[in-house]
């Protein structure tokens, strides 16, 4: 486990509470779950990053589910960019 | 599984520079939810992992390692690029709901400022000292009042508020302790031109409950300067 690893897990998990408490303020991200899960899926792929760095039979799994964690954020990230691009459009229009 | 693994990060690199492209094209102008801090704080958050997964697919394929380093330590930003997107979202959408409701403010003013000036009577309102700070029309014209940028002036009459002395405002109504309908006012010009008003007044409160002026109202008179009154005196009727 390099100590980068360790940072980005403490530095999502610090941030966490803020994400929660903007989420809960903000209509635009209340609205639609995905800006959330994808904050989600990097705090999964953080931990398997940790778990796999520690060693053990599991380790080309959980490579597997960090690739695969950072790959469902991208998604959500995706759907949620999405959603703000139709919303702002339909806004100007 | 070792196949799985480069075709994921390909994956992730384009559906994370997609997400970077949606999010370049987000309108941030007028009353859009997003602002151009929150659009590019995103931007950067994607641009972290697509940098990330676009160094795990040299990897992969072999290319090179060297951008390995650099991607374990930019991953740190993303956190803090998606935090501060988000709450620049929330301070957009507390402007639009600012903006909104200030709309919804000047539009009651002018109706309401609408209704005052059509309404029959004379309606003044005074601040704590009895000096006018706002007239409708119909007091305007009874009183010779004229508005300059907000500011009420009026002609140099003096008034006098039922036994009070003559004073240049109308202080005399707020010190008044004969109640608050039907007070006798006269009004009289530097010419002689008088006007004998019944007042009746509405105390207005400030924040700590202190009398912070009053609100005036009365009928006009029957003749007014304005069609051949001279001299003589206008009486409400």
């Amino acid at each position: 486990m390099q100590p980068s690893e360790f940072v980005d897990l403490v530095v999502a998990l610090a941030v966490a509470p803020l994400v929660l408490s903007v989420r809960r303020r903000t209509t635009v991200l209340r609205e639609s779950p995905w800006w959330l899960v994808s904050y989600g899926c990097i705090l999964v792929a953080c931990v398997a990053t940790i778990a796999e760095g520690l060693g053990g039979v599991l380790g080309e799994w959980l490579n597997l589910l960090e690739h695969a964690a950072l790959l469902a954020s991208g998604v959500a990230f995706l759907l949620f960019a999405r959603g703000l691009y139709e919303h702002s459009r339909q806004v100007d229009a | 599984m070792n196949v799985a693994v480069p075709l994921i990060d390909l994956a992730g690199f384009v559906v994370f520079a997609i997400a970077g492209i949606f999010l370049l094209r987000t309108s941030s102008h007028g009353e859009s939810p997003t602002s151009s801090i929150a659009k590019y704080c995103f931007f950067g958050a994607t641009a972290v992992y697509t940098f990330a997964m676009f160094s795990n697919v040299l990897e992969h394929a072999g290319l090179t390692a060297a951008l390995d380093a650099a991607e374990d330590y930019l991953e740190i930003l993303f956190p803090a690029f998606f935090v501060y997107g988000g709450y620049a979202l929330y301070a957009r959408q507390r402007e639009n709901e600012l903006r909104s409701a200030q709309r919804v403010a000047v539009r009651s003013r002018e109706m309401m400022l609408g209704i005052l000036d059509a309404a029959p009577a004379g309606i003044i309102v005074l601040d704590a000292a009895g000096r006018i700070t706002f007239a409708n029309e119909t007091a305007k014209q009874t009183l010779d009042l004229t508005d300059v940028d907000g500011v009420v002036h009026t002609p140099g009459w003096s008034v006098r508020v039922a036994e009070s002395p003559a004073a240049p405002d109308f202080a005399g109504l707020i010190t008044s302790p004969l109640g608050h309908r039907g007070l006798p006012v006269v009004v009289e010009w530097p010419d002689g031109w008088r006007v004998e008003l019944t007042v009746q007044t509405e105390q207005l409160s400030d924040e700590q409950g202190r009398l912070g002026g009053m609100v005036a109202t009365f009928l006009p008179p029957s003749g007014s300067r304005s069609n051949g009154g001279n001299g003589s005196t206008a009486v409400t009727g």
